[in-house]
Formats: C-alpha cells, sequence, structure tokens
C-alpha cells in the first residue's frame, strides 16, 4: 500500500515547500535590517542671531555663522568631520562645492552613540578662535523634548583661550546617510593658524 | 615549513578531527562493502522455531517420572523441515539450533533474561516470605523481560518458571482467574511440563490442572509463539522473511502435526498444513513445495532504489559563516544546485556549486556586501529508509569570494580603506580571493512521487588555505532546501 502510494506520487504532499519560502523570505528581511541610524546623515544648523556673539558660532563682527556635520554611524560608532560657513557662503555653498575655507573642517575622533546621545570629539580650527590654532573640543549630540537634535561644542583644550567656552545649535537633516558622497567627505588638513570661515 | 603549518592546520584547525575521521572510516567501510560482488537476486532467509509438542496429559500433570511424549517427534519433523528448506532453491535456511544461537547471542536479550533471573528470584523469595503481592509484581516484571529477549524461543525453561511462579503466587492471593490465565501461559511456553506430587497445596494444584486442560483444548496451535505481531518480531530480530513453526497435539484418532509458514513482509500466515503425524513424511514435502513455489525471490535492489542514477536538485541557500571578522554576523544568501550519482549501492559521488550574495552586518564591519561563487565535489555514503534518503558526504571545497572587505574602524566605513584616517591594520581585505578547504554534509532527500525530490541538506567547511585570511573568515556553515529531480 505504501510503496504503490509512493509509486503514484499520492500521498499528502508535505507544506515543507511553502514553510522553506516563508522561511527564506523571513530571513531576507531579517538580515536586510540593520541597526537603528539616528545620527548618519548630513546635518546643518546655522546660529540665531543674537546680541551677545559667542565666540564659537560667530565671527570677529558677532556675524551668525553656519555649520554643516557630515556623520556616518556604524553600530555604537561614529564617524566624520564639520564645516564651519559664513552664512552667507553657506547658503552659496549648498550648490557650490567644496565649501569656502581651508580650515574650516574638522574631523570627528572617538565617536560614540548609546541610548539616543551621541558624543564625539575633534581637533581643527573653530571659528571665532583667536588666534586660530586647532583646539580639542568635544561635542555631544541630543534631542531636546520637542525632538529637535542639538549639537553642544565645548572645547576641552587647556592650552587655547577658548578652554571651557560652549555653545549650542540645532541641527536639521539634510541628507540621510545612504546619501553621502566622496565629496561630502573631503576634509583636507588645514593650516595651523588662521580661519578663513571667520573672515581671518 | 609551509607544509607542516598546512597540515597543522588540516588537523588542529578543525574543530571536529574525530569527526572527519568517523566520516572517512563510515566511507571506507561502506566502500569496501558496496565492492563485493552481489548476486542480481537475495536467497529466501527462512527460519525454523522450534515445534510445540502438545501432547501432555492432566492426569499425567504430576507424575514427574514419567516419560515426556512427543519431544522426539516434534525435533524430528524440525529436522525434516530443515533438511528439506535446505535442498530447496534460493532458500537460506536457520535451523532451530542456528535459531537459538543468533537470539541468545545478542547482548541486549542475554542482559534481558540476566535480569528477569534475578526478579524471578527476588520473587520466589518474596513468596517464600509470605509477601505474595510484592511477589507478584516482581514475577510480572520477570516475565515481561524474559518475553521480550524471546527466552520462549531461546530455552522456555527459565521463562516457564517464572510464569508458574506468578501463576502460584496469584492463585496463593487470592486472584484466582489472573493466576488461572498466567498458568494457562505457562503451560504455552513448556505444555510438557511436569510437577512434583503433593509439591503445591490443593487448590494451586487443582488450578495447574485446570489451566492445563484449558491450554490443551483452546491453545491456537498455529500461533505457538503468540500473534503476528511477535512473529513479525522475531523475524525482524532473525533477519529473515519467513518463520516456519508448528506443534503437535492429539487428535480424534492420533496425533495431528501443524505446521505453518508466516511471511514478515506480508505480515500473515501464508500457508499451513494439518496431517496427521504418520503422514507427516509424505505430505511436508509437497506442502513446502508448494509454498516455495509462490514464495517470491526478492531482488537485490527495490526500482525505486536502484542505484546507478542521477539526481540533480536546484536548492535555496542560507550560509553564514561561524567564523567572521565582523562584530554582528553578517548573512549570506543564495542559490545551489547540485549532481549526483550513487554509482555503487551506499556510495555516490557529488558535486555542487553555489552562488551567495553576503549582505553587510548591522554594525556595517562588512564594508560592502559581495557575492561568492563556491564548489564542493567529493563522495558520500547513503541509506535508504522507504520514501527517505539520507546521505553522509565528504568533500573538497573552493570558495572565491567577491569584494571581500571588513573593518571594525568606522573611519575605514565612511572616507574609505585608503584614507589616511583609516588604520590599515583593522582591513581584512580577501577581495577576489578562493579559499579551499575540506566541506562535510548530511541531509535527506524525500521522493515526493514521480521522479521528483524534496532535498534538505546541511553541511559545514572549514578552510586551510590561504594560509593568511583564513583564521577570520572561515567555517561556512550551510542550509540548502529545495526541489530534486531523479534523471
Amino acid at each position: 500500500m505504501h510503496k504503490r502510494a509512493i509509486a503514484q506520487g499520492n500521498y499528502a504532499r508535505p507544506p515543507a515547500l511553502g514553510v522553506g519560502l516563508a522561511a527564506v523570505l523571513g530571513l531576507l528581511a531579517w538580515s536586510g535590517c540593520a541597526a537603528d541610524n539616528e545620527f548618519g546623515g548630513i546635518w546643518r544648523g546655522t546660529a540665531p542671531a543674537q546680541s551677545t556673539a559667542n565666540p564659537l558660532l560667530y565671527g570677529p563682527a558677532g556675524e551668525p555663522l553656519a555649520l554643516e556635520l557630515v556623520l556616518g554611524e556604524y553600530g555604537p560608532d561614529l564617524s566624520g568631520l564639520m564645516r564651519f560657513y559664513r552664512q552667507g557662503s553657506y547658503v552659496r555653498a549648498r550648490d557650490a562645492a567644496p565649501p569656502d575655507g581651508q580650515c574650516a573642517c574638522a574631523l570627528v575622533y572617538g565617536g560614540r552613540s548609546d541610548s539616543g546621545k551621541a558624543a564625539f570629539s575633534m581637533r581643527g580650527c573653530l571659528p571665532g578662535s583667536s588666534p586660530q590654532k586647532p583646539v580639542r573640543t568635544r561635542a555631544t549630540l541630543a534631542r531636546d523634548e520637542l525632538g529637535v537634535l542639538r549639537l553642544h561644542l565645548q572645547v576641552d583644550d587647556a592650552t587655547s583661550a577658548l578652554n571651557g567656552q560652549s555653545a549650542s545649535i540645532e541641527l536639521l537633516a539634510h541628507t540621510s546617510a545612504s546619501e553621502i558622497s566622496s565629496s561630502d567627505l573631503i576634509c583636507a588638513p588645514g593650516p595651523s593658524a588662521g580661519n578663513p570661515a571667520s573672515g581671518q | 615549513m609551509r607544509v607542516r603549518g598546512l597540515a597543522r592546520r588540516l588537523w588542529l584547525a578543525s574543530p571536529w578531527p574525530a569527526a572527519w575521521v568517523a566520516l572517512v572510516a563510515l566511507l571506507l567501510t561502506i566502500t569496501a562493502e558496496a565492492a563485493e560482488p552481489t548476486d542480481a537476486r537475495r536467497d529466501r532467509a527462512v527460519a525454523i522455531l522450534p515445534f510445540k509438542s502438545q501432547l501432555a496429559s492432566p492426569s499425567d500433570l504430576f507424575a514427574a517420572d514419567k516419560a515426556q511424549a512427543g519431544g522426539a517427534d516434534a525435533e524430528a519433523v524440525e529436522a525434516e523441515v530443515a533438511r528439506l528448506l535446505a535442498s530447496a532453491p534460493m532458500v537460506r535456511t536457520l535451523p532451530v539450533a542456528e535459531v537459538r544461537r543468533l537470539l541468545g547471542d545478542d547482548p541486549a536479550a542475554t542482559a534481558q533474561a540476566q535480569a528477569a533471573q534475578q526478579l524471578y528470584r527476588l520473587g520466589l523469595e518474596l513468596y517464600l516470605s509470605l509477601a505474595a503481592a510484592r511477589s507478584v509484581e516482581k514475577l510480572q516484571q520477570s516475565t515481561r523481560l524474559y518475553r521480550d529477549a524471546l527466552q520462549d524461543v531461546i530455552d522456555p525453561k527459565p521463562y516457564a518458571d517464572a510464569q508458574f511462579m506468578l501463576g502460584v503466587a496469584l492463585v496463593d492471593s487470592g486472584r484466582a482467574a489472573e493466576g488461572h490465565i498466567a498458568l494457562k501461559d505457562g503451560f504455552a511456553l513448556q505444555p510438557d511440563r511436569r510437577f512434583r506430587p503433593n509439591f503445591f497445596p490443593p487448590a494451586v494444584a487443582s488450578a495447574l490442572a485446570s489451566a492445563l486442560t484449558d491450554h490443551l483444548t483452546t491453545a491456537d496451535s498455529l500461533r505457538p509463539y503468540g500473534d503476528h505481531q511477535r512473529l513479525f518480531q522475531i523475524s525482524r530480530r532473525l533477519g529473515v522473511r519467513w518463520l516456519v513453526h508448528g506443534s503437535l497435539r492429539r487428535g480424534a484418532q492420533e496425533t495431528e502435526l501443524t505446521v505453518a509458514v508466516y511471511s514478515a513482509q506480508r505480515r500473515l500466515l501464508e500457508a499451513e498444513l494439518r496431517v496427521p503425524l504418520s503422514q507427516a513424511l509424505d505430505k511436508l514435502e509437497p506442502f513446502l513445495s508448494r509454498w516455495l513455489a509462490c514464495a517470491p525471490v526478492e531482488a537485490e535492489r527495490p526500482s525505486v532504489a536502484a542505484a546507478d542514477r542521477w539526481r540533480l536538485d536546484t536548492s535555496a541557500v542560507y550560509a553564514p559563516f561561524l567564523r567572521q571578522p565582523t562584530r554582528r554576523a553578517f548573512q549570506s544568501l543564495g542559490f545551489s544546485t547540485g549532481l549526483a550519482h550513487e554509482f555503487r549501492p551506499h556510495l555516490e559521488w557529488f558535486s555542487r556549486v553555489a552562488l551567495h550574495t553576503s549582505l553587510s552586518d548591522p554594525y556595517r564591519d562588512l564594508l560592502r556586501s559581495f557575492n561568492s561563487a563556491r564548489a564542493v565535489a567529493g563522495v558520500g555514503a547513503t541509506v535508504r529508509s522507504g520514501p527517505l534518503r539520507l546521505f553522509a558526504q565528504l568533500g573538497l571545497d573552493a570558495h572565491l569570494l567577491g569584494s571581500f572587505a571588513a573593518s571594525v574602524d568606522p573611519d575605514c566605513k565612511l572616507f574609505g580603506t585608503t584614507h589616511r584616517l583609516c588604520d590599515p591594520k583593522s582591513v581584512l581585505d580577501l577581495d577576489q580571493q578562493v579559499l579551499f578547504g575540506i566541506n562535510a554534509a548530511a541531509g535527506g532527500q524525500l521522493h515526493l512521487g514521480g521522479d521528483f525530490l524534496l532535498s534538505l541538506r546541511l553541511s559545514l567547511s572549514n578552510y586551510f588555505l590561504p594560509l593568511d585570511g583564513t583564521d577570520r573568515l572561515n567555517l561556512p556553515l550551510a542550509a540548502e532546501f529545495g526541489l530534486g529531480y531523479r534523471l
């Protein structure tokens, strides 16, 4: 009976084919899921006009500056760079790459993200820092109660006159992480002094 | 130095050297077996079970000195059946002595019989110390073990001892009905059993006589060893397709011989003969000849299991590396196709090719998704059970990686591996490398009907070339599931 059934192929087909297909599709979906990418991408912000200019985000004449943060997020690790612009050229730089200046860029070091917060260090020229020379700056990223991403900068360099100075700026998403191009990552080493971004 | 390093990797880098040795030994054993010439047809295996004499008389039950009737006649019939079967073509006969030896040499049966004997002694001691209820429990355990060990075929005496003792204990405990059945079962095991007169109390003696009378009246002479299920169990233990058994019993005028042939394949009595014992010599030969004329001679291989067939399958593959340079596992999916040819019974060669796509891990330590191509070839051992065909395979694996590069440095991921921020030491670059190693696999194919198969294969490879690189990327596990076709 059994052999005849086998020979005729008239026994119940196992549902294994459907199960296998579902498993493969599930596996594909699962394997395509990466960790949340909360900070990766290009962020831009402009310092608000105010009467008491902060030396970190304002030029010598007190004019507000703009910044662009390019971040790659890989699990708990962050990498990237930050550029500064005069606001006028910043607007133009949206269409004109590379951005103005030679020392308007600082690389991100030791970036880590965890539980909705990110922290990293930078060493490079800062706008308004006078005399212009590379300083070490700590930065944190977190969302405020309204869900807006805020960047907090604090100079942590005892050799700098700016040591202890801090500033905070609101960032807006400009480009997603997957759309970061090689031209966005150009960050040539700057001079040891001078900060064209702040007009000097 | 390099060769020594390679040999060391081959042996020590493998997490399961013993498994390799076992698989190679299995393949060699099967190869040797398969190389033996086999006839196209297989002899019909027939075992002869001890014939039982049911010629005892209730009046002789307590006449221990009186000669037992029928024993010599039963043995003579057994010998004649064995002679006739041995002279028949394409029959492999297991005579009674060989049957007893084969069953008695089984270590499991021996252990069961020893345990049963100990339980019997314990039950006897409990009975003598007037703990009848506990005695019954031990004796029941003893008889169960004796039955499982097929002790009634090997030597029924100790089994019958336990069975009779159980009946006596039950009768003594006031459980007369159960005792009657137990005593009757005892006579089924040893119909010509005698007891010493005046040894048992009158109630037990009466129960014994009653049980023997009942057995002689109602016993089925066609089933002296129990039902067909038990005969099937005996035939499987002996590895034969037929059992011949028989019994002698008192007829209306003279002793009557019953002979029956049980088919394990059909699970029924295929032939039976009832004749007066005086005509046995004349009737046995035509009876066995008629049966043998209809008993099929089995082909060496059923057509569905025929060797020398090609099998082609196409499968979906899930193939993660068990050893990865990334912090989180990256997944590899793809398709494979394989061809296998069973060139000897239980032995096949196979080859497979597969294309995999490896997707980046959640931390993107794998710098980019990559494709890879893989080829495996080797030999395998196969076994078949109904529609299921199982195999174990051992082969060589060549794996051509695509643009494989991995790093845990986030600067390498964002800026690229050539950027000044990227530490080159953190990058494992196996771009376009070919990994070589050994592949071991196990799996099965389920016959779906027609020539179609459902195929499942699990495999693991261990790469040992190139020497640098495989210490961080190795041990690809592959689960393949798909459909196949017998060509």
